[in-house]
């Protein structure tokens, strides 16, 4: 069961844009003694236990925007199920020294929605994306774009940016946001 | 950009916004499976997605960094816990008495947006509507017991509807309403809010309620978020708005 105190935390989680980040600090804050309990329990070292905490903090965020935390239990008790679950995967990893970096690919929530053939077809093809380099090109784009694309790989819709961004209408979000990821594509494949 | 790939784009973005028919959503299923420029199209967008989201994330973890490194030097220095809670503790006196004299010096300050919210509530909560014949059915009785006033058993009828269906949208309004009733601000703005995140209502009164709640709980900031979501729901078109509009004209 949720505790009283934790509602607060959960509406801010919900805000779009700016405000949330208090909230998200507050909610990494409010627990960071799991990382102090990785390195006692699981015996990892300080980064190790960082990364699975914050991954575990980052992950938790996600859901909670999305409105797919349902309050079941409480929020200690939920992150630490996440937190656990990917630390005994990172032990398990270590055990069989498989040495490639664990990454949850993000897709948005209608990939799956596409058949499987549709999806196995897409898949191939995201592994030949050079990640890096987009991610570098990202930095190119001026302060307005990559604001506005965070709000959206974020989850919020054209309406919320809109608000957030004090743009007039979600339509000329959607446009400035396709704009945007265009501007991207051509920074990718230009020859600089 | 030629028109084709704008269109693609657009289209692409579309699909993934989840705003296209079912026949539509297989058609670009198909699409993607036989037409390997446009699959390539599609992969590219969901690799822009991906990279920018993976920013976000190490950006926040760059935050989470610099945080955990502040806590750990803090926890180091002795006496600062101490020293930390006594300067909370006066800023926290500080601050309720500057927000206890505004209360009283301002005239009408803290009463309009309340009793805005009283009168609403006094209204259209008193009682909640309930369908003859229909005992036997869990909504149905929750109801019931609402209108006998039975809050806390009427609570626990919506919340066994909401752990078999967590989007259920009316055991979560009337989930809401209960708690607002009850005073349990936090967990009404709860439901409330998850009752807004529910897809596909053609009437959604979430946000609206969301701002009913923040004016009757009435904490510091809370008239001003309230002002925003009326705002928006005028702007927006949703469920409540004609109340919204008369609530902002009063402000």
């Amino acid at each position: 069961m949720m505790k009283p105190e934790e509602y607060d935390l959960l509406m801010g989680l919900q805000q779009t844009g700016t405000g949330r980040r208090k909230y998200e600090e507050m909610l990494f804050r409010r627990y960071d003694y799991f990382i102090r309990e990785a390195q006692k329990k699981y015996g990892f070292d300080g980064e190790d236990a960082f990364d699975m905490y914050s991954d575990s903090v980052i992950s938790a965020i996600d859901h909670i925007a999305d409105g797919r935390f349902e309050g079941r239990s409480s929020l200690k008790t939920w992150l630490y199920q996440i937190f656990h679950n990917k630390c005994v995967s990172l032990l398990r990893r270590k055990a069989t020294n498989k040495n490639s970096i664990h990454r949850t690919v993000a897709i948005p929530d209608m990939f799956l929605e596409l058949s499987d053939a549709a999806q196995s077809v897409l898949d191939k093809l995201i592994q030949e994306a050079d990640f890096e380099k987009l991610k570098l090109k990202l930095g190119h784009l001026g302060e307005n774009c990559r604001r506005m694309l965070a709000l959206w790989s974020d989850g919020s819709s054209d309406r919320e940016i809109a608000a957030v961004m004090e743009y007039k209408t979600a339509d000329v979000v959607k446009t400035g946001r396709l704009r945007c990821l265009e501007k991207l594509r051509q920074l990718y494949h230009s020859a600089q | 950009m030629t028109s084709a790939m704008e269109g693609n784009l657009d289209y692409i973005d579309n699909y993934f916004a989840g705003a296209l028919s079912g026949e539509e959503m297989t058609e670009f299923s198909r699409k993607v499976e036989t037409d390997p420029a446009f699959a390539h199209e599609v992969s590219f967008y969901l690799s822009m997605f991906r990279a920018v989201k993976d920013e976000g994330k190490q950006e926040r973890k760059a935050r989470f960094q610099q945080i955990y490194a502040q806590s750990l030097a803090g926890r180091r220095r002795p006496g600062t816990s101490v020293r930390r809670i006594w300067q909370f503790a006066a800023a926290a006196a500080v601050l309720a008495l500057a927000v206890l004299s505004v209360m009283y010096l301002l005239p009408g300050s803290g009463r309009d947006p309340g009793s805005l919210a009283d009168a609403y509530i006094t209204k259209k909560f008193a009682t909640l509507g309930v369908t003859m014949g229909t005992a036997t059915d869990t909504l149905e009785k929750g109801k019931a017991l609402y209108n006998e006033k039975k809050f806390a058993e009427s609570l626990q009828l919506f919340e066994t509807l909401l752990r078999s269906d967590s989007s259920d949208f009316e055991a979560l309004k009337f989930a809401g309403i209960v708690c607002l009733r009850q005073g349990n601000y936090e967990k009404a703005l709860w439901y409330f809010t998850r009752l807004q995140h529910v897809p596909g209502l053609y009437a959604n009164p979430g946000k609206f309620y969301r701002a009913l709640v923040l004016l009757k709980r009435n904490k510091a900031g809370d008239k001003k978020m309230a002002k925003q979501i009326l705002e928006q729901v005028s702007n927006e078109d949703l469920e409540g708005k004609e109340e919204a509009e008369k609530w902002l004209k009063s402000w």
